[in-house]
């Protein structure tokens, strides 16, 4: 199992040069069946990791470009009447799809925005009073630029709890760009990228993390962490982010071919998953909440 | 950071002052009821020290956002205080005082279930990004003598922008074309905000929808072109000095944000090591509240410079008072009524024994100092100023003085007591004053248990004690805050808060007991020395006195006051009819009066014969020197001497409860009486009637022997219609004929009296033997109570060859008298009388209640002999009886020395101890770290234990496969499913430890 992931990263990683870190922290979140927002200035390279990620695990996949017109129906799906049958027939979306990759999400209005929040966390969507269930499994991949870029909407505290991980990509460094100006054309490589993954493979590897233990002083840690954040700060992490801590941690020890989290895992993951969180008190103490996070990590003694 | 410490504070003195005051007091006296209540008041304060610590280690402090402020200003830094466990008792009364001395208002009572909020206000002195706030937690509950303090690191990140200053105009916004004034710029097309409408401004831009809901008049504002910027350049500085530099571009950001332009900044880029600047950053255009603190951010966290100096602000001597941290504090408010009427009623009560030994004068001011102090409490007036207390004070000392001419002596020294204790209680406004409240009130408590020492006096004074103790925890507690909102519709509680109060007093007490036995046990008692005594408060306690006259027997027998208990160790105890209580001879008599006479004892005149009697007697002090003893004490005891008659006397007046063992013969026969004892005994009263002779006589000549002529007189009570009665009135004049003759009616001391007068006239010799008769058997405790009212009379006449034999005329006049003991024997007199309206002694209650009298004087019994009695000589035998030796007891301030030692040792143990507990893995593990820290490489705290051992193998190669090991097999312990033994982990441990680094 831990070679498939491997050949997974490995293969993403000859794609996305030199942001190993980003991509692993992408898997980690694919595998714990978590949805993945990417935020960055534009060109470094979100969509195409996100093409990336898509294409070598062989789902069903579809991409909706958002603009600040779209609205919700276009993505849902709305009814139409079939003349035929003299009845409303419900045409699914670009939504209903395994892995959807959502770009620049923070283009759409928050109408829009906030038409992904049941199917995000249930797994379905509701249109006309009728509920359809949306494909297992289900993976969103969204990207967006830094908020303070200007025509953006800068998505609500709800949503951005939905996203198990923000991973930021940055500029390369000075050799991963020479490689990258000196290889091919991304696009004809995304191109002939092969799956290394089914949905059956995966299923099984997103089983495998829910095994993973996670022992009583690893749950002590984690809770010092919540508990600390809910000190702290004054919108503290919440019960979901909580569980998605240790969804992540779980996924990313079985990355290291590890039947047990570590406090190590938790501290790998804890940036990805507390940044977007937190960082929702800039006024009063005027730092992202990134930084938070970093501060969590490194001030929250391990037990 | 320093580390936590416990320290006395100024109320400490106070408690020294009560506890020297208590062991001088008991030392002096060698008085075991003064001790004990000076070990419990030790005791509460040692455990209390242990209360203090737990309190503020179960509290977890952090500090929420804090707020940005400039340079100068008072930072407010929100505090929240969380318990970590769950503690029935609370965490009441903490406090966190700043690094620079400032004081955040006191918590309320954190509890498990309700984290407390606190407002600290330090000065912001320096300018600067800082990640944390150093603070010590603190309380003095529960006691209030010693302030326990933890140091803590509150993390949250907080900035202090620099000082807006300099006078430089802002920079002119570097779009010349379309450069609107007022800064208006109407040439964008995006809308970007509002801003306030100014007067005089053009009109077209107010946002007329905002004002019709409701809002201020605001003007619309649209983003113009980038070039329409004020751009704020450190470089363009350059002739200011450094922080003056900051100051003026953050005086700048300020004007910028106000007129609602945009703005940029730019500050050089710097190197740790220099200050040159290498490139520089810039953050872009943009106004708003967003932007303007990420521009005063980027200033505050502007290195300092490396040349010049920071100008330094003023020093401060002292913390300056912040006005917005007093306006939390009411200082008419830091005496809760609750407390204050707890610690009044502690007062009052602790007053009690005293009142009839206080001057009237202290009483009365005392009194209405009580009532007036509550009534200022619940009514908010003012307190009484200094003159008013002056001349309260002139006046009650001078009334004193006036009274009883000196102030020397126990009556004035408890008036200036109580007179300065109103006062005190008058001024009572702060916690200080209130702690000395308390600690005379314990000194008051104190002072009741000089007059009496028994259980009752104890166990009252005891309560006083813990009353006033509860009510300094009260006290100490603070407002108190909302109940679980669970329970009882989180209501305030103010009774509540005392009962728990009172609960904790009674935990202490509990948790203080084993110390409070060994102090008693081995405390050093000494005795000598100390030039203090009390004025004798037994002397109003009525006791036999040296001579007997009609009516001194009967006064006595209306008390059933205790006089002295006895166990029969060798389990021969005598009938209650026949044990007569031998307490003193009188040879001197005439008619009834008689007195003690100043005879010589003859040392070898008394052989021993006859069965002994071994007795333990445990007896209540009274102030003369009688020793009581069975008929008749042979042995000797220590402190005593014999005396003539064969009778015990104490050498000094017995003012404490006094043990001691003795041994009776009741069976023993002298053969000689010596000249001096025969003439003393045959001394015929002065005023002999004819009447008496002729009776005298007709005995006499009716019988040959002496045994007759006895036999005869005690026919003669007996036939001729004598009543024994407690109340026969008064005689006068001959009362020896008149009782014989006419009224004929008397009580023991009468009969006794006339019976050992007439055997005188007689030619008998005789004498009068006073003391006590029979006793009280209590099953309870095995042994014979004997009271006030089992005193008797009776007579003793010389039979040649027999030696003195005891007659007791009243066995003639009243035998149900002897043979069942006085009070039984009125009981069932006056039944005969009227039985119906009589408690009926065989009734169940009468049964029950003369059951729980019994048992209560046995507890008073176990409480004289293990107790009142353990002084300097018990102690030293149980000492050498543990098997230490002979001590040198002499010197108590080793003993106290080490006593203070070994609590502070104990204290210190529990004070090293991690909070919470830790298991085995944790601990090892930690020693290996500490190793670890030791050779250079310490771990943070957050770091997990497979990076620091990955990171510490690559930093001891030589060591590197232990060391990834022992990470290996901690890891698994603690995370793993199914953790491996921990004796491998332990081993390598022990590996480890020994290896050198």
């Amino acid at each position: 199992m831990k070679t498939r992931i491997e050949t997974l990263i490995s293969q993403i990683g000859e794609i996305i040069v030199g942001k190993n870190e980003a991509v692993q922290l992408s898997v980690a979140c694919l595998l714990a069946r978590g949805h993945l927002l990417i935020e960055d200035i534009p060109g470094v390279g979100k969509t195409t990791l996100s093409h990336a990620l898509a294409r070598s695990i062989g789902l069903q996949f579809r991409r909706v470009q958002f603009t600040s017109d779209l609205l919700p129906a276009d993505i849902l799906g709305n009814s139409i009447f079939d003349r035929e049958q003299q009845r409303f027939v419900f045409h699914a979306g670009p939504l209903f799809s395994q892995v959807v990759l959502i770009d620049e999400v923070n283009r759409a209005t928050p109408k829009t925005q906030s038409a992904l929040l049941e199917a995000m966390e249930e797994n379905q969507v509701t249109a006309d009073g009728a509920t359809h269930p949306l494909p297992e499994p289900f993976f969103v991949l969204a990207t967006q630029n830094p908020q303070n870029q200007i025509g953006t909407f800068p998505l609500p505290e709800s949503q951005l709890d939905r996203f198990l991980m923000r991973i930021g990509l940055g500029v390369p460094d000075r050799a991963s760009e020479r490689a990258l100006l000196l290889g091919l054309d991304r696009r004809q490589l995304l191109k002939d990228l092969q799956p290394s993954l089914n949905a059956e493979t995966l299923r099984e590897i997103q089983h495998a993390v829910q095994e993973v233990h996670a022992s009583a002083a690893l749950l002590d840690y984690l809770q010092d962490l919540l508990e600390a954040s809910r000190l702290r700060h004054r919108t503290g992490l919440s019960p979901r982010a909580g569980l998605a801590m240790l969804r992540a941690s779980k996924a990313w020890a079985l990355m290291q071919g590890r039947e047990m989290v570590l406090p190590e895992d938790v501290q790998a993951v804890g940036i990805a998953v507390m940044a977007h969180r937190l960082g929702q008190d800039l006024e009063s103490s005027g730092e992202s909440g990134r930084a938070l996070a970093q501060s969590l990590l490194k001030t929250v003694p391990v037990p | 950071m320093r580390r936590f410490r416990l320290r006395p504070n100024r109320n400490a003195l106070g408690l020294a002052a009560i506890l020297i005051a208590m062991w001088y007091a008991a030392a002096s006296q060698s008085n075991s009821a003064v001790y004990l209540l000076g070990f419990v008041l030790a005791s509460l304060a040692t455990v209390s020290i242990v209360h203090a610590w737990v309190n503020v280690y179960g509290v977890a402090l952090s500090a929420e956002p804090i707020a940005p402020v400039f340079l100068g200003e008072d930072i407010g830094i929100p505090l929240v205080g969380t318990a970590r466990r769950r503690r029935r008792h609370g965490h009441p009364g903490l406090r966190v005082t700043s690094a620079t001395g400032h004081q955040a208002a006191p918590f309320d009572e954190i509890r498990f279930e309700s984290p407390q909020r606190s407002l600290l206000w330090i000065r912001a002195e320096e300018r600067g990004r800082f990640e944390t706030v150093e603070v010590e937690l603190s309380t003095i509950y529960p006691m209030g003598f010693i302030t326990a303090i933890r140091p803590d690191q509150l993390v949250q990140l907080h900035f202090v922008y620099p000082k807006p200053d300099g006078n430089l105009p802002l920079p002119q916004s570097q779009s010349p074309s379309k450069h609107l004034p007022d800064g208006i710029r109407s040439d964008g097309d995006d809308f970007s905000g509002t801003r306030a409408y100014r007067q005089g401004e053009s009109q077209r831009h107010i946002d007329w929808k905002a004002a019709a809901r409701g809002q201020p008049l605001l003007v619309k504002q649209w983003a113009g072109d980038t070039d329409d910027v004020i751009r704020l350049d450190w470089h363009t500085l350059g002739a200011l000095p450094w922080e003056a530099r900051l100051s003026q571009l953050t005086r700048w950001v300020i004007q910028a944000e106000q007129s609602g332009a945009t703005y940029s900044l730019t500050l050089p880029k710097l190197t740790e090591s220099s200050t040159d600047s290498s490139g520089s950053s810039t953050i872009r255009p943009d106004h708003g509240p967003a932007h303007f603190h990420e521009c005063l951010r980027a200033l505050a966290a502007f290195p300092p410079s490396l040349t010049e100096r920071a100008e330094p602000l003023p020093p401060r001597s002292e913390p300056v008072p912040l006005p917005r941290a007093n306006d939390l504090r009411n200082p008419h408010s830091v005496v809760r009524t609750d407390s204050l009427a707890a610690i009044c009623l502690g007062l009052f009560l602790g007053a009690v024994p005293l009142l009839d030994r206080m001057p009237p004068v202290a009483t009365a001011m005392f009194f209405a100092a009580l009532i007036t102090r509550l009534w200022i409490n619940v009514k908010g007036t003012r307190l009484p100023s200094m003159p008013i207390k002056l001349v309260l004070l002139g006046g009650g000392l001078g009334v004193i003085g006036l009274i009883y001419g000196s102030m020397v002596g126990i009556e004035p020294g408890l008036g200036i007591l109580f007179v300065l204790l109103s006062l005190k209680l008058l001024e009572t406004n702060t916690i200080h004053d209130f702690q000395v409240l308390a600690m005379l009130g314990w000194f008051v408590a104190l002072c009741g248990l000089f007059f009496s020492q028994d259980l009752r006096s104890w166990l009252y004074v005891g309560t006083v004690g813990l009353i006033l103790t509860a009510a300094l925890i009260r006290f100490h507690r603070g407002p108190g805050s909302a109940e679980n909102p669970l329970k009882k519709g989180g209501r305030f509680k103010g009774a509540r808060g005392f009962g728990n109060s009172v609960k904790l007093t009674g935990t202490m007490l509990l948790q203080g007991s084993p110390l409070i036995l060994l102090l008693f046990l081995f405390f050093p008692r000494t005795y000598g020395g100390y030039q203090f005594t009390f004025s004798n408060g037994i002397t109003n306690q009525r006791a036999m006195s040296e001579k007997m006259e009609p009516g001194s027997v009967a006064t006595l027998a209306l008390s059933d006051r205790p006089v002295f208990r006895v166990e029969f160790p060798d389990q021969n105890m005598p009938s209650t009819s026949q044990m007569y209580w031998r307490g003193g001879v009188l040879w001197r008599g005439d008619g009834l009066t008689w007195l003690r006479g100043g005879l010589r004892l003859e040392a070898d005149s008394i052989p021993l014969t006859g069965p002994a009697i071994r007795q333990q007697i445990v007896m209540e002090p009274h102030g003369g020197r009688w020793i009581f003893a069975l008929d008749r004490p042979m042995n000797e005891v220590s402190k005593t001497t014999q005396e003539a008659g064969g009778y015990l006397q104490s050498i000094k007046p017995v003012n404490k409860s006094l043990r001691y063992s003795v041994v009776s013969r009741p069976e023993n026969r002298e053969t000689k009486l010596f000249p001096e004892h025969l003439v003393a005994a045959l001394q015929k009263p002065s005023n002999v009637s004819p009447r008496i002779q002729a009776l005298v006589a007709s005995w006499v000549k009716g019988s040959a022997k002496e045994q007759g002529v006895v036999e005869s007189a005690l026919k003669f009570f007996q036939t001729e219609n004598f009543s024994y009665t407690l109340t026969p009135g008064r005689y006068s004049g001959d009362a020896l004929d008149q009782f014989l003759f006419v009224r004929r009616s008397g009580f023991c001391e009468h009969y006794a009296g006339a019976f050992a007068s007439l055997m005188r006239i007689a030619g008998i010799p005789a004498r009068v033997v006073i003391g006590f008769h029979g006793g009280e058997f209590n099953a309870l405790g095995g042994y014979v109570i004997v009271r006030q009212c089992d005193a008797h009379a009776w007579c003793e006449v010389w039979l040649n060859g027999r030696g003195w034999a005891r007659v007791d005329p009243v066995d003639a006049i009243a035998p149900g008298r002897i043979q069942s003991g006085l009070t039984s024997f009125l009981e069932s007199r006056s039944r005969d009388d009227d039985s119906q309206t009589r408690t009926d002694s065989t009734s169940f209650t009468g049964r029950f209640l003369s059951r729980l009298r019994l048992a209560w004087d046995s507890l008073n019994y176990q409480w004289d002999l293990r107790v009142l009695s353990f002084d300097e000589e018990s102690q030293r035998s149980l000492v050498s009886f543990l098997g230490f030796g002979e001590p040198s007891w002499l010197s108590p301030l080793p003993w106290i020395a080490m006593t203070a030692g070994v609590c502070f040792i104990i204290l210190s143990l529990r004070i090293r101890r991690p909070w919470p507990q830790e298991d085995v893995a944790v601990r090892e593990y930690s020693r290996f770290c500490k190793k670890l820290a030791a050779s250079g490489l310490p771990r943070p705290a957050f770091e997990g234990a497979s990076d620091f051992t990955e990171r510490a193998a690559c930093h001891f190669p030589a060591q590197a496969v232990l060391i990834r090991k022992i990470g290996a097999l901690y890891v698994q312990l603690r995370y793993a499913r199914s953790a491996p033994a921990l004796a491998d982990f332990l081993t390598e441990i022990k590996a480890f430890q020994k290896e050198k680094l």
